[in-house]
């Protein structure tokens, strides 16, 4: 649990950043690049909150690719050391994967630049205006993306675990995949499905802060961080122990 | 060892967090900002929708500690200012003058160094003895705004205001002199400050003294040297525009107006704002009826800004209006079809069956133009339907009602210029709806207290809007009117 919680701690500073960024001493650094490209109005209250989501999306997605991945790795690697009954220590475990970070890095830029490319061509290619119609195209977006993540989950246990390199990681990835399709559909899916609430509120969201009060965004964002936490540490462990027990032979 | 190494980590770096948040998160600005926003919200939950006008003494105490609560906190925040300017404006609809006044010279002493908001509270002080028909102080008043801050926006502005207010007192001695000595000021001015960027904005306002005076001509020559010194300035730039409506609207010399953006597109061919000088010329052939020639120049733009989707469909529906002028209505349709195969979502594609049924009513065809504007709204209450938060919905509103005012449907009409008022009041399309919806309980439903409420409705809710001068004007010839 701890590299998530190291995780989370780096988005909650990142959070704090952004929300404090219209106040010096921060704004000196952070509020030219606002004003540039969304307007000065969004270093004003209350039209700052409005844009702390935006925000907050670009940095989590810095952190998860300097942070996430290395403490996915990190995480895998105890449990591993854990499952073949040594000790873990989060220190040294960092120490050993901090040397493939490369290959872990690659890794998630293919998974994450593959799901993007999901979500965004989808919208765009089935540009439906009714709600049920663009209800489908949400539905469709999460299950590919939720394919796509099944499909490479297991690339970072045959970096880390096995030692493989890219490639190979991700072709050992795929086949592991498909020998245990249903369990790992499972297993990335379901703790996927808690983040669902958010994204149906992130839709709401400029709605629920007129209506109740500008500060909702917050309590939205430190939510979604807590959630992230819990499903990242789920999907992670519990792919990871299919991974090793699979691979006993179990 | 682990486990009581992980909370004790994770406690101190929660501490640190906290600790960060108290020492960062306490900006007085932002800090003002927020408290300005909750007295805002107060306020208007205070109103109900009401005018400032209609509200009780102990609603306007409660206004009033809202604001005060941040002047006390925050006494010198530019939000402040603003808070004492609503306090200000607050007493000025209680009569209690002598607390306006007070309040007003506080911003002065407090703002001393933002010239814009002292010079600001000092025309209100002029401004309330204005209103109170005491003209010789309100004079000293606005003349020590000129005096005090004569560099800002209203203090610039100052000389030909007083020519202005002695115009509108109809003392035509006084305001002779006073348009005299505003143009010998600006002039002044003008040399003081020759060969500096600020000049140009200071011609201006001496453009504007010969505007105010009915000197069209010179107000032109004026212009036409700022727009030569500064073609790919804001200042040049914007004023080309103004000279060109000018020939046209006040000295109606169209071919002058022609000229002035011919000569703008030849001399400057690299402007940002070629685009709109070459629209611009393309209008003007389209009023001077040489359709070839507006024809061609809107294709020319159609080509060369292909990707400014708002200025081609503009170009677009200029081709239609040449087309129909000639009475080639094939012509018309296939523009129009064109636009909405091209640009489907836009606001041009989304007028066009509006403008069949207008073309038809001109036609005096009634048949067709009732079931033409019958499709229409229906297309329009169906865009609605489909999205009714999104931009285009609120621009679906604005066509129905336009289709019920081409139709005479006066009742309909105000119907849905209601719902664009209130479910879209921060849409730009939203304080001409409701000026329209006043003009219309005035003129056409003979309702003159109902027109008056939606007037001081429209200045409460959009007091800087170009319109609010003449919703003023308005309220005030309805007070007079006997029907009132």
């Amino acid at each position: 649990m701890l590299p998530f919680i190291i995780v989370g701690l780096v988005d909650v500073v990142l959070f704090f950043m952004i929300y404090l960024a219209p106040q010096p001493p921060l704004s000196a650094i952070l509020g030219p690049p606002i004003k540039v490209f969304w307007g000065e109005r969004f270093l004003h209250y209350p039209f700052n909150l409005l844009l702390i989501p935006r925000l907050f999306d670009i940095a989590h997605i810095v952190s998860a690719a300097l942070i996430g991945v290395l403490m996915t790795g990190v995480a895998v690697r105890m449990l591993n050391e854990a499952h073949s009954g040594l000790k873990p220590v989060i220190v040294i475990s960092l120490n050993k994967t901090w040397r493939i970070y490369l290959r872990l890095l690659v890794i998630w830029l293919v998974m994450f630049g593959l799901v993007g490319v999901v979500l965004k061509v989808l919208p765009a290619i089935f540009h439906f205006k009714q709600r049920a119609a663009s209800l489908i195209v949400f539905g469709a977006g999460f299950l590919i993306s939720t394919l796509i993540q099944a499909l490479f989950i297991y690339a970072i246990p045959a970096v880390v675990i096995e030692e493989k390199k890219i490639w190979p990681a991700i072709k050992r990835s795929v086949s592991f995949c498909q020998s245990a399709f249903l369990p790992t559909l499972i297993l990335v899916g379901l703790p996927t499905l808690i983040y669902i609430p958010m994204l149906i509120l992130k839709r709401k969201l400029p709605f629920l802060m007129s209506k109740v009060f500008p500060e909702t965004v917050l309590i939205f964002i430190g939510l979604g961080i807590v959630i992230s936490v819990i499903m990242d540490c789920l999907i992670t462990s519990s792919t990871a122990v299919l991974f090793l027990n699979k691979k006993e032979g179990k | 060892m682990k486990k009581s190494h992980t909370p004790y980590a994770i406690r101190h770096t929660l501490h640190f967090f906290v600790l960060a948040a108290l020492l960062l998160g306490c900006g007085s600005q932002y800090s003002a900002e927020k408290l300005y926003w909750q007295a805002n919200q107060a306020s208007k939950e205070l109103a109900k929708g009401r005018p400032l006008d209609k509200l009780n003494e102990q609603e306007y105490e409660k206004i009033i500690s809202g604001y005060r609560r941040l002047v006390e906190r925050f006494p010198l925040e530019s939000v402040s200012a603003q808070s004492q300017f609503i306090i200000a404006q607050v007493y000025i609809l209680q009569k209690q003058y002598p607390k306006v006044e007070a309040e007003l010279i506080k911003v002065i002493q407090n703002f001393s160094n933002n010239v814009e908001l002292a010079s600001q509270a000092q025309f209100m002080i002029g401004n309330l003895y204005e209103r109170q028909g005491k003209q010789k102080k309100a004079i000293l008043e606005y003349e020590k705004v000129s005096d005090l801050y004569p560099l800002s926006r209203i203090g610039l502005k100052m000389p030909v205001y007083i020519a202005e207010y002695y115009q509108r007192d109809k003392n035509e001695v006084e305001a002779v002199k006073a348009y005299d000595k505003a143009i010998r000021y600006y002039k002044n001015l003008v040399n003081e400050y020759s060969g500096t960027s600020f000049s140009a904005v200071l011609k201006d306002y001496l453009a504007l003294a010969y505007v105010s005076q009915g000197s069209w001509n010179k107000a032109v020559d004026i212009w036409q040297g700022i727009v030569d010194e500064n073609p790919q300035d804001q200042v040049g730039e914007s004023l080309l525009f103004t000279l060109g409506e000018t020939y046209l609207r006040q000295i109606k010399d169209l071919q002058k107006a022609i000229d002035t953006y011919e000569e703008f597109v030849s001399k400057n061919p690299n402007s940002k704002i070629i685009k709109y000088a070459k629209f611009q010329i393309g209008r003007l052939y389209l009023i001077k009826e040489d359709f070839p020639g507006a024809i061609k120049i809107f294709k020319g733009i159609i080509e060369n800004y292909s990707k400014e989707v708002k200025l081609c469909t503009d170009a677009k529906l200029a081709i239609a209006a040449c087309y129909e002028k000639q009475g080639d209505w094939e012509g018309v349709m296939r523009v129009y079809a064109e636009i909405k195969a091209d640009y489907p979502d836009t606001a041009a594609a989304l007028s066009i069956p509006l403008f069949i049924a207008q073309h038809h009513q001109k036609e005096n065809r009634p048949a067709e133009a009732e079931s033409s504007f019958k499709e229409a709204i229906l297309g329009y209450e169906k865009i609605i339907k489909r999205d009714p938060h999104s931009p285009l919905a609120a621009q679906a509103w604005d066509l129905i009602s336009l289709g019920y005012l081409s139709q005479q449907r006066w009742d309909k009409a105000v119907d849905s210029l209601r719902v664009l008022t209130e479910a879209y009041p921060d849409n730009p399309r939203a304080p001409k709806a409701m000026f329209t919806m006043a003009i219309i309980y005035r003129r056409q439903l003979r309702d003159p207290r109902k027109a008056k409420e939606i007037f001081e409705k429209f200045i409460q809710q959009y007091p800087g809007h170009e319109l609010a001068g003449l919703a003023k004007s308005e309220i005030e010839s309805l007070q007079g009117s006997p029907t009132h």
